[in-house]
């Protein structure tokens, strides 16, 4: 059997190794460990990771956002229906425990599998748009708009680290939502020209392939950088991505402390560019088994020939707000006011995104922007990070140094508010208040459980938990039209979150579910 | 009686066993935590009848059935548990149902308060479209009747009753999120107990009857106007921050409202707290010791005025009829006269401010008040809500006390990595408590009282005394084995306690009983602190030391047994200070509780070929201290060494004083204050030691005066810069600097102060080697001039040797924080003159960029150090002629002086800091020289004379007797014994001079080591959240977010004596 997979992959053009099992079904979401949105949330990306590998491969889905609301916004009208658009009865208390929300979970298809019937009595929108298979034991996934100064293409690309081939798996995504990973089929497998981290000769100059276990994912702001932890070698691996070819592994970052797991990008502040010193993107990374979080700054080596990009660690924050400070799970970094500060800048001085992070253009802007950036750009950035032990959100704050504002947000960390048990990832974004403004929140992912708590960094509180389904592994957040979204992993379906506070009787629930709900197979 | 733990486990296992016979598998038991996501916790007192009693009615000692309950709120299930405080067990509410069930309230609980007589609590409602309150009646604080699943819903049982919901409990909504609440009491007025708050409101016209819409009767009544406690009506207090106002609320009101609405809460009064502060004239009093007077920069000024805040109240702390709040949104702490709630007015406030950061805006997220200490004191501590690290400030607010800034402590300049209007901790800090806790002691024929302090006094009668009457006090005396009376474990009086987020309890002095009894034996009574920090005591009692029959009286003799513990400081109690977790004395016995060398110093020579002899060596030895009052008689050095104490002229164990006579070195450790002392520490102290660890980038550069403020250059011919050095920070002295030093702690003037500052300013040593061989920089024009790489060798010699060529060496004539302006170091300029004679390539345009600054060419040695040197190099900054003491902390007087209108980029100057905390932070020790030739005296001396021009202190050693030749305090040498807060000691000079790099060594132990209490002994993963004292269990109750649930900290012994969940 092993041999024939083999000779299958060698036939198959090298795509990633399938393993035993059928395929996995098209609609089917099959415990889900990453969600991200497109930036104009038109698309939402979700990873499945085929945990118990039953079937031969994991799967990233992409649903039509678009469509997906209306159903919300029917539902929060007080209607129910089926994935036909029929109407249904409320679902039970009892189930409701399993599958929060008021009605049953809509299941999902593509629209080719199940064109409308003109006789529904609610029109019938497909919210699925393309599917496509990669590796199994998907740990996470980004996604990255194509900036401006790359060369043209498809607009968006994900990146999805891969355990089961230690690679990381990149898919470029069209407007249309669709998939380009050099599938032949529809639905198919992506290619293995998708797949970096696993071919040294072709990749890097040093003959490093990615090491084994890789987990935790981030990107800069512009997908130059990919930084990606392997949880079980005390590394991180570091792509450059090429938005034409595709990310290529170049450097292993070895050294760190046991256990690397979240990883996150420090935005370059804006004064980098605005006074021509050096881009020195910046991530900082976690640990089970180490009470600190790392920060680490990627260097391009422009200076030599060939370059041989490195990264390195010049120093970490101690985790001290708690009795163990080790086991970190997620983190992430709110750059909020620093941004705005800086658009201020940049707009009073007439100059765009684009501007703003081009050196020759902000420079050109002249002194008086560069102090005003300069003063931006200090504006401390917070930092959140989930500890599974005691069960915690802790919070800090960077504190930029006067003559070294081009990456040193290292954290301190001062707060520590309390999660249920269990906490793994941590996303910061926005709710709508009342007055129909965003605000922002961090959401932490209480996977035991079964909690999202939504914390309000400015009024240093937790606003509200929310109960989940089983297994909430991962969450994004529209802040645009106030809706979060949590895959839900043990019985591998969505939950729409409504963060919209002008709904007080919905606001921070539940209020929607989509997807098959599928046990698993062990609790059947 | 079986537990529910164990009928659970029971349970579980009969199941077990079940299964194991249908499917022959192991069982599994599956254990249930009962709290999870504790946060806040109050304690009721439950009668048996159900209805509330005051706290102080339990625990049950007259065996009435009370039962102490603890309200335990649960933010991850939105419940408050029930624990039964006298027994390992909580109460589930719910017992048919699997697992731990507790009481329901309608969102996510936030604080939680009793009333005074314990018939209701009322929980803060935060969750989001549920902000409100809600009320537990004392009488359901248990499952309802018939919920055992052994009495109910079987054949011939009675029905299981309804379990309960969020309905069961009355509950109103607030219109912003409440924070902290208390329970206030209205006082009856002439016309009796007022009902509502403003005669006109529908609550006034209810007097005399229940109130509120349900005539029916209640399952869980609740009457507030008859519970115990004080007269009067009971008012809620409730903060909402997002408001900056409280609000006031009745508590019958609230207990009365039918049950299953959440109608508005009818809000008596409402009080926006102050958004302002007026800080004109406020300042905080700094005790003599750090005096500021003549010193500018540290002149303390008034708080920074925000224009206005939006008031943020968050922790409450309730004491003396004055409700503190503080506030997260400003830089005060509110203070309220709570003694009328319908009256509610705010007062004066205190101010969060910092004496050492003025500007900083100091917001407080935490207070705590504590009871009246025995001296009818009364204080606040507050949590300072943003200080790095976490910092707790303590405010007096006695009666009659009008500063309303943080108490400034004093010895500040002996604690000086402590702020001194602070107390600071690593962690940040969680929460603050107080506890007035006595143990008073029975004598015979005599009622034991609260509140005795300890009396040291041995003229005073003390048990078994005949003739005389018992003076309570001397009860309280130490055990000479420290296993009774005053010693550190014994917590008798008023002290605080401020928990760490990392489960670590510290405890704090601030009114301990035994501390009269807590200090050494001999007494000083002048007003001039001695070396252990004793004065001001009794003239008449010379000694704390009992009569020794046929002998001594009371008091004469320093050998009669100790009414105190004889602990090596008057220090070891110091109010608003971490508590001393060991007793401050070194024996044999109880090992090493003070400052104690592990062994007298070692010396190591360096770069010698031959050992000096013990007379030849430099000397470092212990001197005399300073006699307490002028012409008085100096204080005999002495010192622990491992348990032995070693005194000057003490047979068996005497300490080396004399640079001739003695082999050995000594230094000696003063006792005036313990927390000076890490609990160990290595020292070293170094002639031309390292002042700043070693540098990897230096650059030489020209001097661009422009750069620099006028003047700054003269006297240096380069730059030496390093960006990442933080010169002043690492405490670098130069030539000015040294010339301050000399003139005001040296008392030297005119040429002699000229010249201690030019051989004394520390200098850079450039330890780098040159450019490899190979390297194509000996190519270019610039490598090949000046004679190549030979030259180099030649000018400056090898990097690898031990003692680097003095030619390395440049003299600081001025220190910046991150550039040093240098010249060659005295006496070695003219060497590489004729070296740098062979620079010739700027002969033809030495106006060019690269041969000129400013358009001034370059000198030939700068091209020669330009030559050798042509990147960045490795350095180290070190003192000259002068030795330097180093050891885990850096002990320095040096600041960064910003100067005024250099901001882009800032440029920092460094300057002797004037302010008096760092009086005690030296690390530079001055040889003493000798002025006859002790080499060639009859019988020869051990002191080296110093050169010419270079002598800083001298004195003759030849005077005195053998064995007592060291330098006097009267000497005018005098000024160079070295004392700072952790050593005293002269160095001599050696009949051979000194060399770079000889060292003494010592290493001590019986530090400092404060009094912690550990959540973490019972669990790795705990989230402190609550503290609260709880006098009927002599304990302290934390709340425990995490593993721990609720646990109760014994004050005995600061171990956690009961703890829930039950697993």
């Amino acid at each position: 059997m092993r041999l024939r997979s083999i000779l299958l992959l060698l036939l198959t053009g090298g795509c990633f190794p399938s393993g035993e099992g059928i395929a996995p079904r098209t609609t089917q979401l099959y415990f889900p460990v990453g969600l991200a949105l497109d930036e104009t949330a038109t698309h939402l990306f979700i990873v499945s990771s085929d945990f118990d590998l039953q079937f031969n491969a994991g799967s990233v889905q992409s649903w039509d956002l678009v469509a997906l609301r209306e159903k919300v916004d029917r539902i929060l009208d007080g209607e129910c229906f089926n994935a036909k658009g029929k109407p249904l009865e409320p679902q039970t208390s009892a189930s409701q425990v399993l599958y929060p929300g008021r009605c049953y979970p809509i299941r999902h298809y593509l629209a080719q599998d199940e064109p409308d019937d003109p006789n529904n009595a609610v029109p019938n929108i497909p919210i699925l748009v393309d599917t496509v298979e990669i590796g199994a034991f998907a740990t996470d996934v980004i996604h990255r708009a194509r900036p401006a100064s790359a060369p043209p293409g498809e607009p968006g690309r994900l990146f999805i680290p891969v355990r089961g081939d230690a690679t990381l798996h990149w898919i470029d995504v069209t407007a249309d939502g669709d998939f380009l990973c050099g599938q032949t089929s529809q639905p198919g497998a992506c290619d293995g020209t998708h797949r970096s981290g696993d071919d040294p000769a072709a990749e890097n100059t040093r003959g490093l392939r990615m090491l084994p276990e890789p987990y935790g994912v981030a990107a800069d702001e512009r997908a130059e950088v990919v930084m990606v932890t392997n949880q079980t070698a005390g590394a991180a691996g570091l792509f450059l991505n090429d938005w034409t070819t595709g990310p290529k592994y170049e450097f292993t970052l070895s050294g760190l402390a046991d256990r690397p797991i979240g990883v996150t990008s420090l935005p370059e502040p804006w004064a980098v560019p605005a006074l021509g010193l050096p881009h020195l993107p910046a991530f900082l990374i976690g640990y089970r088994n180490a009470a600190w979080v790392s920060l680490v700054r990627v260097y391009f080596d422009d200076g030599a020939d060939p370059p041989r990009p490195y990264a390195k660690v010049p120093s970490r924050a101690s985790v001290l707000t708690n009795s163990s400070g080790i086991d970190s799970r997620g983190l992430d970094v709110d750059a909020s006011v620093r941004r705005t500060e800086e658009r201020r800048c940049a707009q009073r001085f007439g100059l765009d995104e684009a501007q703003a992070t081009d050196p020759a253009s902000a420079q050109a802007a002249g002194p008086d922007y560069a102090e005003c950036v300069k003063t931006a750009s200090a504006v401390p950035l917070d930092t959140f990070v989930t500890n599974r032990s005691p069960a915690s959100l802790v919070v800090g704050q960077s504190r930029p140094a006067i003559a070294d504002v081009a990456s040193n947000d290292l954290p301190i960390f001062e707060t520590t508010v309390v999660l249920s048990r269990g906490p793994t990832r941590v996303v910061v974004g926005d709710v709508v208040n009342v007055d129909g403004e965003r605000e922002r929140r961090a959401f932490a992912v209480s996977f035991d459980s079964r909690r999202l708590t939504i914390y309000d960094p400015a009024r240093q509180r937790i606003e509200a938990e929310i109960t989940t389904g089983r297994g909430p592994q991962a969450f994004a957040v529209d802040p645009e039209h106030g809706l979060g979204y949590v895959a839900h992993f043990t019985d591998s379906y969505i939950g729409v979150v409504d963060l919209d506070q002008r709904h007080p009787d919905t606001y921070a629930t539940i209020v929607a579910s989509f997807g098959e709900p599928l046990p698993p197979r062990a609790s059947k | 009686m079986m537990g529910k733990r164990a009928a659970a486990r029971f349970t579980g296992l009969i199941a077990a066993s079940g299964f194991a016979l249908a499917c022959n598998e192991d069982a599994v038991e599956v254990t249930q935590l009962s709290l999870q996501s504790s946060t806040e916790v109050t304690f009721v007192c439950r009668g048996p009848d159900g209805t509330g009693l005051e706290q102080s009615d339990c625990p049950d000692f007259d065996l009435m059935g009370t039962t102490m309950l603890a309200l335990v709120t649960q933010t991850s299930t939105d419940e408050v548990a029930v624990v039964n405080a006298s027994i390992p067990g909580v109460i589930d509410v719910d017992p048919v149902t699997p697992g731990f069930s507790f009481l329901r309230v309608p969102s996510r609980p936030g604080d939680i308060v009793t009333s005074p007589g314990g018939a209701a609590s009322f929980v803060g409602l935060t969750g989001v479209g549920k902000l409100g309150i809600s009320a537990l009646p004392t009488t359901c604080l248990n499952a309802p009747p018939h919920q055992n699943p052994a009495d109910c819903g079987h054949p011939g049982q009675p029905a299981c009753a309804e379990i309960y919901d969020v309905t069961s409990f009355p509950a109103c909504r607030l219109p912003s999120r409440p924070g902290d609440m208390a329970v206030l009491v209205e006082p009856p007025g002439a016309g009796g107990t007022r009902t509502g708050c403003d005669p006109s409101s529908p609550l006034e016209s209810s007097v005399g009857k229940p109130l509120g819409a349900d005539e029916t009767a209640r399952a869980c009544p609740a009457d507030l106007t008859i519970e115990g406690g004080p007269e009067g009506r009971r008012k809620l207090v409730v903060a909402l921050p997002d408001r900056g106002e409280v609000v006031v609320i009745d508590a019958q009101w609230v207990l009365d409202q039918p049950l299953g609405t959440f109608d508005p809460c009818a809000i008596e009064m409402t009080l926006p707290l102050r958004s302002e502060i007026d800080a004109s004239g406020v300042a905080q009093e700094p005790p003599p010791d750090l005096d500021p007077a003549g010193c500018d920069p540290i002149e303390p000024i008034s708080p920074p005025e925000p224009p206005s805040f939006l008031a943020s109240p968050a922790g409450f702390g309730l004491g003396g009829g004055r409700l503190y709040i503080a506030d997260q949104g400003g830089p005060i702490v509110h203070v309220l006269d709570a003694s009328s709630p319908c009256g509610l007015t705010e007062l004066s406030p205190l101010v969060a401010m910092s004496f050492e950061e003025p500007s900083r805006v100091v917001t407080t997220s935490r207070v705590a008040v504590s009871p009246l200490s025995s001296r009818g004191e009364r204080f606040v501590y507050a949590l300072d809500e943003h200080d790095q690290p976490a910092s707790v400030m303590a405010f007096d607010v006695t009666e009659g006390t009008t500063n309303r800034t943080p108490i400034v402590r004093p010895q500040g300049p002996r604690v000086p990595f402590e702020p001194a209007d602070r107390m600071r901790f690593g962690p940040p800090a969680a929460d603050i408590a107080f506890a007035l806790r006595d143990l008073p002691r029975e004598a015979p024929d005599q009622l034991a009282e609260e509140g005795v302090r300890c009396e040291p006094d041995p003229t005073k009668c003390e048990l078994g005394d005949v003739g005389c009457e018992l003076d309570l006090g001397t009860l309280y005396r130490p055990a000479s084995n420290y296993t009774s009376g005053a010693r550190p474990g014994l917590l008798r009086g008023l002290f605080g306690f401020i928990m760490l987020t990392s489960g670590q309890i510290v405890v704090i002095d601030v009114d301990d009983f035994d501390a009269p009894c807590r200090r050494p034996t001999r007494a000083n009574s002048t007003e001039f602190e001695d070396s252990r920090g004793c004065f001001g005591d009794d003239v008449s009692v010379p000694y704390y030391t009992r009569a020794i029959e046929g002998e001594a009286g009371p008091g004469e003799s320093p050998d009669g047994s100790p009414t105190v513990t004889n602990e090596v400081s008057c220090n070891m109690v110091s109010p608003h200070r971490p508590r001393s977790d060991t007793v401050g004395v070194v024996s044999s016995t109880t090992g090493v509780g003070a400052p104690s060398l592990k062994s007298l110093p070692r010396f190591a020579s360096q770069g010698t070929p031959v050992p000096p002899t013990p007379l030849q060596r430099p000397k470092v030895l212990a001197v005399d201290g300073p006699p307490l009052e002028a012409g008085g008689t100096p204080e005999l050095p002495s010192v622990y060494v491992g348990t032995t104490l070693y005194e000057k002229d003490r047979s068996n164990a005497d300490l080396p004083t004399d640079p001739t006579a003695d082999e050995e070195m000594s230094v000696t450790l003063p006792f005036v204050e313990p927390r000076s002392y890490l609990p160990a520490d290595s020292f070293s102290l170094t002639y031309e030691g390292r002042v700043t660890p070693d540098g990897t980038g230096g650059f030489l550069a020209p001097i661009v005066a422009a750069e620099l403020p006028p003047g700054a250059g003269v006297g240096g011919i380069w730059s030496f810069e390093d960006g990442a050095a933080y010169f002043c920070s690492s405490g670098v002295y130069d030539m000015g600097m040294m010339r301050d030093y000399g003139d005001k702690e040296l008392g030297l003037s005119g040429s002699a102060l000229e010249d201690f500052a030019e051989t004394h300013a520390d200098y850079v040593q450039v330890t780098d080697g040159f450019p490899v061989l190979t390297d194509t920089y000996w190519l270019s024009e610039r490598g090949q001039d000046c004679g190549g790489r030979a030259a180099c060798f030649s000018a400056f010699g090898r990097s690898d040797l031990n003692d680097l060529e003095v030619s390395r060496d440049l003299m600081i004539t001025k220190a910046f924080q991150d550039r040093l302006i240098v010249g060659p170091r005295s006496g070695v300029a003219g060497d590489l003159k004729d070296i740098a004679a062979q620079c010739t390539r700027c002969d033809d345009d030495p106006a060019s960029p690269d041969c000129s600054t400013e358009g001034v060419p370059k000198e030939k040695t700068t091209l020669l150090w330009e030559h050798c040197f042509p990147g960045g190099v490795r350095y180290t900054v070190r003192a000259s002629n002068q030795w330097v003491l180093n050891s885990s902390r850096s002990m320095h007087d040096v600041t960064a002086s910003p100067i005024p209108g250099r901001t882009e980029p800032p440029l920092y100057e460094c300057a002797r800091d004037c302010n008096p905390k760092t009086r005690l932070l030296r690390s530079r020790a001055f040889e003493i020289s000798s002025t006859v030739d002790c080499e060639n005296a009859n019988p020869p001396c051990g002191v080296g004379v110093a050169p010419k021009g270079t002598a800083v202190c001298t004195y003759d050693p030849t005077v005195g007797e053998p064995g007592n030749q060291g330098i006097q305090l009267d000497d005018k040498g005098a000024r160079c014994i070295f004392e700072n807060m952790v050593g005293r000691f002269a160095v001599y000079r050696g009949i051979w001079s000194s060399i770079r790099g000889m060292s003494f060594t010592w290493q001590t132990s019986g530090g400092f080591s404060p009094m912690v209490g550990a959540l973490t002994a019972a669990s790795v993963a705990v989230l402190p959240q609550h503290m609260t004292y709880v006098p009927e269990f002599q304990s302290l109750a934390l709340v425990d977010a995490s593993s721990l649930g609720l646990s109760l900290m014994s004050l005995d012994t600061l171990t956690i004596n009961a703890n829930w969940p039950v697993r």
